[in-house]
């Protein structure tokens, strides 16, 4: 009996400690979002009243959260010390809030902070390198992305760089740095992304590089731009390559352009071509197969 | 000294700290603010100087909209408006009170015209909301409208909340 009444006490005390717990972890979480709001209001606030709390959760033990709020408080303050503090983090943060505060940076958008970012990029780590990119993209700082992709002697730094001008619709940094560097699958791929479909057309009738022409090709019926089935049938048209020819179908395939395929079928004389381009109708799932197989079984092609 | 001459006394009295007070009493009656329509009153601002003007539109003897002019909203409307004067801040603060639990916007625009109010008393009802109030939402309304009240004791508040453990 003694035993079992220390049992339930222990029991007790073990259940009323985890209630505590929970509670006081509750408690921790009800003073964060509480200090979260009370930052969130600052943005409100006139800098001058704002600025030194917000520095002060920067500089204080709190957590990654709450600093990572403050450094976007700072991002919407328009003052100079708002862009210096941001700047002195992104130069010397640590982890998280370095690449949190070059973020900022791009947000904030301010032309000195801006500036700084090219030295970050040159002197950062590859966490860095991206958090400086995705910064201009925020800022759409066009030249700051174009200038990485200009001088950057690595390869994934040039197709990641293309690919973020390709999220801006830059096509004009696009098309100069075909000029500037030659095509390349990176900027193939930035073309489809910002749906570019003058610089394919350029590149499919480029033959200087045939794999490159090829994915091109292909490119150009992924984008589907008004007439690529008609530059897509002229090339069809054009080459003696198999491969060439190749790319085309596959373009007019994946553009769905069965109207262009079934106009290549009548007027093709080659029976093996004609069997390849019925294949290509009936895998498009075209309406014109039944009437293409009955001219056939007909004689009249 | 005669009881008669006492009395003269503090009549006289009681008229000088009236004079004192300006041409204009301070209102009272905001507790019988029942009949339908937009009521106005004004009570000293957090700015100092100045005034806050308070709006408050009645419907069934309950207000559905509380509006103080500014930096935040404009003013109301422009047609009829009872207007209830000059009224004290606690006056004021004790009415608006009763309504920081309402749902819909009342609660928190009622929350927004005690922080526009001059004084530690508007001040002291929004950190006893943030300390003890058992409805979280309520507490983060309470802290966004102290620091939108701009007074250098709720930053002094702010200050000491985001940075205590």
């Amino acid at each position: 009996m003694h035993t079992r009444l220390k049992l339930i006490v222990v029991l007790l005390a073990l259940i009323t400690a985890s209630a505590g717990v929970a509670q006081s972890s509750q408690t921790d979480q009800d003073k964060e979002d509480l200090k979260m709001a009370a930052l969130e209001a600052l943005m409100h606030a006139p800098s001058e009243q704002a600025l030194p709390i917000v520095i002060k959760v920067l500089n204080g033990d709190n957590s990654d959260d709450l600093k990572e709020g403050a450094l976007f408080i700072l991002s919407q303050i328009d003052h100079p010390d708002a862009t210096a503090t941001l700047l002195e983090f992104a130069r010397s943060g640590d982890g998280d809030l370095q690449l949190e505060a070059i973020r900022m940076i791009g947000i904030n958008g301010e032309n000195e902070a801006m500036a700084g970012l090219i030295d970050l990029y040159s002197a950062g780590d590859e966490d860095v390198r991206e958090a400086v990119l995705e910064a201009y993209l925020i800022a759409d700082d066009v030249d700051g992305v174009f200038n990485i992709a200009m001088t950057t002697q690595s390869e994934d730094e040039y197709e990641e760089a293309v690919t973020i001008l390709a999220a801006m619709d830059a096509h004009e940094a696009l098309s100069k740095l075909r000029e500037a560097k030659g095509p390349s699958d990176a900027l193939i791929t930035a073309y489809i992304i910002s749906d570019n479909d003058a610089e394919l057309r350029i590149l499919a009738l480029d033959g200087s590089d045939t794999e490159l022409q090829i994915e091109a090709i292909q490119a150009l019926g992924i984008v589907g731009a008004n007439d690529a089935d008609t530059v897509l049938v002229e090339i069809y048209r054009s080459t003696d390559s198999e491969d060439i020819k190749e790319a085309a179908l596959e373009g007019l395939l994946i553009g769905d352009y069965d109207d262009s395929v079934l106009a290549l079928y009548r007027a093709s004389n080659n029976v093996a071509e004609k069997r390849d381009l019925l294949e290509v109708l009936v895998v498009m799932d075209s309406d014109s197969v039944m009437e293409v197989i009955e001219e056939a079984l007909a004689g009249d092609q | 000294m005669s009881l008669l001459i006492r009395m003269r006394g503090l009549i006289a009295f009681a008229l000088m700290i009236a004079a004192g007070l300006g041409n204009e009493t301070i209102a009272s009656g905001l507790i019988a603010l029942t009949e339908d329509g937009w009521h106005t009153w004004r009570v000293p601002s957090v700015e100092i100087p100045g005034e806050e003007r308070i709006y408050v539109l009645m419907r069934s003897g309950e207000p559905t909209e509380i509006e103080v002019p500014g930096r935040w909203c404009n003013t109301p409307h422009d047609g009829e408006v009872i207007d209830l004067g000059l009224v004290t801040t606690d006056e004021s603060i004790d009415w608006l009170q009763q309504y920081i639990r309402s749902r819909s916007d009342l609660g928190s625009d009622a929350l927004a015209a005690i922080s526009r109010h001059a004084g530690d008393r508007s001040l002291n009802v929004l950190i006893e909301i943030v300390e003890s109030d058992s409805d979280h939402e309520l507490r983060e309304e309470a802290v966004f409208w102290m620091v939108l009240s701009e007074s250098d004791a709720a930053f002094q508040y702010i200050d000491r909340l985001i940075m205590n453990d």
